[in-house]
């Protein structure tokens, strides 16, 4: 077919730059070099070649596809597991079948895919080639009620929720903490299909994070983490969200987190929290701590502080799965999956 | 390819596949991308049987959107890359 398929080289920056500035909008992010070298050059390895492909023709690169391995804990194996990014050919050669190319070099390499925030034409090309898709949970709780009604123009339910007396600890943490290894594994059943949240990875991801200040904090009791959670505060001064990226909790603890942070975001000047999520669980928690779900009804107009969605509403699939053959057929199943959205740290692709 | 394989010939061909793999048949004239009828992951299939199917050799890289996106178009460039 005349089209070469294979990483782009790190000394060939110049080259991926241009490309993302001919067909992405200006000032993306994927225009930053920084940003390039950590999320496709750093984890889980250093390497001379971005992660991510390349679709060449006589020295001319017509489409790229960003991708990140990031090890998976599946039914509490390890697995090599791929969190794909942007995905763009060149408009004179698209609908010909270069997107699938990239999708399939990908796809190969990896047991289990997971992409997020897809466009109509990626939806159709995922499913055609066996991924399975869902809608994330959305739950948010109104912090500010003014500040919101103002900004969305409607007044929004308020759910009071206090923090029950407990002998939990808040902790925020500046640093990994060697105890969230235990956590990790303490909580490894419960979370069926889930990254693996080593230290290698936690510090790329949020704690050396080069772009972007995480707030991280764990719920503490006689010594022992028994939550983690990452927080950060976006959007303008006069609406701000506190979104909640990371929540990895024991059962037992689920609630006092969740409170903790909309206390922390409110005392950071949001006016409300949202939290994008995958799978069944954290659902009875939420409500506990005042929040309530989002995905359609009044809270639905709270502004996402994403990637601008392609996919409003409740029937949209907005993140996709694929297991290879021969995984459990349940790890196909998204319902499995906890994943969140991050957005914005991630590649906007709009 | 035998060369005296005709337009028609190729174009009932093609249209069989799109058939099959698309799950509708259709005009010869009817705008294959923009109607959804193909879409990325089809056409990789369609070109990758078409080289098979024809022996002819297609470099994605020299193809317009605009000028092979229909039964009639496709079997034209077809003919010209197996008459080289």
């Amino acid at each position: 077919m005349g089209i070469e398929i294979r990483n782009i080289a790190k000394n060939e920056k110049g080259e991926l730059i241009a490309f993302h500035r001919r067909n992405y909008r200006a000032g993306h992010i994927l225009e930053d070099p920084r940003y390039l070298d950590w999320q496709f050059g750093e984890f889980p390895r250093r390497s001379d070649s971005y992660s991510i492909l390349g679709a060449w023709s006589a020295g001319r690169l017509l489409g790229v596809f960003g991708y990140t391995e990031t090890p998976y804990l599946c039914f509490g194996k390890r697995c090599r597991a791929v969190s794909l990014g942007h995905l763009m050919v060149e408009p004179s050669v698209r609908h010909l079948g270069i997107g699938a190319l990239l999708l399939a070099r990908v796809k190969k390499s990896f047991a289990l895919a997971i992409d997020h925030g897809l466009t109509r034409d990626a939806v159709r090309l995922f499913t055609e080639m066996g991924f399975k898709g869902e809608t994330l949970s959305r739950f948010a709780r109104v912090l500010s009620p003014d500040a919101v009604a103002k900004a969305v123009g409607a007044e929004l339910p308020v759910t009071k929720a206090e923090l029950p007396k407990s002998d939990f600890r808040f902790v925020r943490l500046r640093s990994y903490d060697p105890r969230l290894a235990l956590l990790m594994r303490s909580v490894r059943e419960k979370y069926p299909i889930t990254v693996e949240r080593s230290k290698r990875y936690l510090e790329w991801r949020y704690f050396h994070h080069p772009l972007i200040s995480y707030a991280l904090f764990a719920a503490e009791r006689r010594g022992r983490l028994h939550s983690f959670v990452a927080v950060r505060i976006e959007g303008p001064d006069e609406c701000r969200a506190g979104r909640i990226i990371d929540c990895i909790s024991e059962e037992s603890a689920e609630a006092f987190p969740l409170l903790s942070v909309a206390a922390f975001c409110r005392d950071a000047g949001a006016h409300y929290v949202d939290y994008y999520f995958s799978g069944p669980l954290q659902k009875r928690a939420l409500r506990n701590a005042g929040f309530a779900d989002a995905g359609s009804g009044l809270l639905s107009l709270l502004p996402s502080r994403l990637n601008p969605p392609v996919f409003g509403g409740s029937n949209a699939i907005d993140f996709v799965v694929q297991a290879r053959r021969g995984m459990l057929r349940r790890a196909s199943h998204p319902r499995s999956w906890y994943t969140t959205k991050g957005g914005g740290d991630q590649d906007r692709a709009y | 390819m035998p060369r005296d394989r005709t337009q028609r010939d190729i174009e009932e061909k093609l249209s069989r596949f799109l058939k099959k793999s698309a799950g509708t048949a259709p005009r010869r004239t009817a705008d294959l991308i923009a109607t959804g009828i193909v879409s990325s992951f089809i056409m990789l299939e369609f070109i990758d049987w078409i080289e098979r199917e024809f022996k002819v050799s297609v470099d994605i890289a020299a193809l317009d959107p605009r000028t092979f996106n229909t039964i009639e178009r496709i079997a034209r460039h077809i003919r010209t890359w197996a008459s080289k």
